[in-house]
Parts: structure tokens; sequence; C-alpha cells
């Protein structure tokens, strides 16, 4: 039985290894309800292993981790999944040999409180798009297309969390600018959301709180006003 | 950098974009022979027409230009120079408007709206990179955190702070159904033939 969390995810000096490769070394990080939070840093800081190991994903790990304050910290992938967290990966990860219909359905569940609103018919709405390819496989969408769908089939999970990892990766601006709109769309919505992406101007202006990765520590971290503003930021980004 | 700045460098990007993608549309038919899209350019020209006049001009002026006006003169030429801009912006999409309907009815008006769409983005561009090469950096260094309250709860809220409406939501639509409608690769819609 969940017990009653200020917080939707608490995690607490969470340790992660690849190997004898020791990656994470005790990051604290707190989503409450409805709040969008950025996770910053450059590349191989850790950003994507951090959030593998919220997941489950990464088995040598340490520390304490929980979703509406129960306890995860050694839950199984699919364990999480079913708390109300759902993921975005870099790469979309839409099922090549399924169409979009497929796809999106395959996916479909109401949320841990019920909640049933994001019907495949919403979806489709929200992305015109998929309605032209229905039939389509996952394999024969452009990038933007395959974005779309996987930002889609996350939310007929109907999350408490969605974690966006990179979601606009190689796409073209027009396409870029729309991704930012739905996440805006999301983060009015309610649901809470944990963003990872290279334009870090953009994930300030849309988060409420922000966290920066370096080598494995968290090395600055607070409202995402007080990150932009940090005189140390730019150098922690290498920008 | 302050949310304020974000803020209007996003709104940039949003409006680089359309523009990028307008350009885009204007090189196909004229480069590749493709098929004119009208409904597809005339929801971007609404775009273009009535974002900046309606949601990024009046903040500018009202509140960034202003503030900066009062705290120093660095940058007052710059500013002069931007708000003849903004005082144009009317007359330069009139001569774009104006062009596609020409090219609508007349398919050899085509080079005179290539010319008139080349000349709005470099406008546009230019009037951007103004602002974010010359007149951003003195607001970092001179605006006080009082400044910065002020621009920042301007340019951070949903609605359009001086007609107060839910612009922001519609703008979103409207450029939802650009990028759906655009073609692959710059947008999700179909490839053209």
């Amino acid at each position: 039985m969940a017990t009653q969390s200020e917080y939707l995810l608490e995690a607490e000096g969470i340790h992660a290894w690849y190997g004898s490769s020791h990656v994470l070394h005790g990051i604290d990080l707190r989503i409450a309800r409805g709040q969008t939070v950025g996770l910053l840093g450059r590349n191989g800081m850790g950003k994507s292993t951090l959030i593998r190991t919220l997941l489950g994903h990464v088995t040598q790990r340490d520390g304490h981790i929980a979703f509406f304050g129960r306890d995860c910290s050694r839950s199984k992938p699919h364990q999480v999944a079913r708390m109300g967290v759902a993921y975005v990966p870099e790469g979309r990860g839409v099922f090549p040999n399924l169409t979009v219909r497929e796809n999106l359905l395959m996916s479909a569940r109401p949320g841990t409180d019920g909640r049933a609103d994001w019907t495949y018919e919403r979806v489709l709405d929200r992305f015109p798009r998929l309605t032209e390819r229905l039939t389509n496989l996952g394999n024969q969408l452009s990038g933007g297309e395959q974005q779309m769908l996987s930002i889609g089939r996350a939310l007929m999970t109907h999350p408490d969390l969605i974690i966006l990892d990179e979601a606009t990766e190689g796409l073209a601006p027009l396409i870029v600018t729309e991704i930012w709109n739905v996440i805006a769309d999301i983060r009015e919505s309610g649901i809470a959301t944990l963003i990872v992406d290279r334009d870090f101007r953009r994930v300030l202006a849309h988060s409420d709180h922000a966290l920066v990765l370096q080598k494995g520590l968290s090395e600055l971290a607070g409202p995402a006003a007080d990150v932009a503003n940090d005189p140390s930021l730019t150098g922690l980004l290498g920008v | 950098m302050q949310r304020g700045l974000t803020i209007i460098k996003d709104e940039h990007r949003a409006l680089a974009a359309v523009l990028r993608g307008f350009q885009y549309l204007v090189q196909q038919i004229g480069n590749s022979g493709k098929a004119p899209d009208f409904p597809l350019m005339k929801s971007m020209l609404t775009y273009i027409e009535t974002f900046p006049d309606k949601l990024h001009h009046p903040k500018e002026d009202e509140y960034l230009y202003r503030i900066m006006r009062e705290r120093t003169s660095e940058v007052d030429a710059t500013l002069d120079l931007l708000e003849e801009e903004h005082r144009q912006e009317p007359e330069w999409l009139g001569r774009l408007r104006t062009s596609l309907e020409l090219y609508e009815r007349d398919a050899g008006a085509f080079d005179g709206f290539a010319d008139a769409v080349e000349f709005y983005v470099a406008s546009h561009f230019s009037h951007m990179n103004k602002e974010e090469d010359v007149v951003m950096p003195v607001a970092e260094k001179v605006l006080t955190a009082e400044d910065w309250q002020t621009i920042d709860a301007a340019f951070g809220s949903n609605q359009d702070p001086l007609v107060g409406t839910g612009t922001q939501k519609e703008f979103r639509e409207l450029f939802r159904r650009i990028v759906n409608l655009m073609p692959a690769p710059m947008g999700l819609g179909p490839e053209q033939q």
C-alpha cells in the first residue's frame, strides 16, 4: 500500500556502477506532483545513468528511491512503470514492426488513480499527423512522427511522471519547437516531468527546478530561475 | 540568464522556425518545381503576422525597451532602430501578404513573392540579432533585480500582458497546424511530390 507523500519521486544518496566504474556519487532528486524538473550536464556526466537507475535498469545501485512514498529502491523496470512513470527514451523506442495504432493501443492503461482522460482519440487530436499514419509501421515514420508517437504512447499510460530524455534530438527546428509546446501542454495538464535536453535555456525556461550533474555528482540544484542565474552554470555545461 | 530574456529568445526561435520553414517552402517551389501549398503559406503568414504584433513586440516595447532607456543610454541608437522596425513591421507584412495574393492569382508573380519572402525573413533575422547581440548583453549588465522582476513577470505570463487574452494557447494551436502541414523533413506533413 503506497503511503501519502508530498513528493512523487524521492531519490536520496543514489550511487550507480557499471562494472567497476562508479558513475553516480550520492545524487539527491525530488519531484513534487505536477512539478517539472530539468536535468542538465554535459555528455557523459551521468544524466542517462541517473534516469536508468531511477527506472530500475541499472542493477548495481545503492541509495533510496521512492515513488509516492513507496520504497522502490530494488524495484524492476516494469514495477516502476506500474507506479505511474512513463519514459520517452532517447531514440524514441517505438516498436518498429507494429503500426502506429498498435503502438498506441498496446500502451493504453488507466493511471494509478484511475484517470483515463488521455484517450486514443485525444492523443490523435493532439498529434493529428498520427491520424494519417495509423496503418504505417513504426519504422516507416519520420523522426518527428516517431517522437510524437513516443510521447503519445507515454500519455496513454496516464502517468504521474513523464521522463523525456533528449526528446528533441536530431529534429528540424519547427518540430523541436512543437515538442516544447507539447511539453508545455503536458506541464499545464498537471503531469510531472523530468526533462533532459541539450538546449539548457529551454529546459530552464520550462522547469520549476533543475539539477546539474558533473562527473556523477550533483554540482548545482535549486529553483530553475536560480540555476539559470548561477554564474557557474555555463562552466558546468561547457558553453 | 534572466527568465524574461530566455522567453524572448524562445519566442525568437519559434518565429525563426516558422520563417525558415516559409523560406524552405518558397525555395522548394523555385528550385524543385514543387506545387505551392497556399493554405499552409497562409497559416504561416497568419502566425508571423499576429505573433509579433500581438504577443512579442508589445512586451518588448512596453517592458524591455522602456526599462532599458530608464537605466542607460548606451543602446539608445539600437533601441531607436528596433522601435522603428516594429513600426515598419505592418508595412513589410502588407507587402508580403499582397505578393502572396498576387502569386495565388498569377503563377507568373512567383519571383516577386519570393523576393518579398526573402526580404521579410532577412529583415526579421536582422531585427532579432540586434536584440540578442546588442541589447540583451547590456540589459544583463545594467538592469536591477526589480527591473527583472517586472520583465520576467511580463514575459512569463501565459497571457498577453497588454491585451489580457489567452493568446499563447492560440499561437500554440496555430503553430501545431503549421508543423503538421509542413512537409517532412522540416515538419510532420507528407513529403511533397
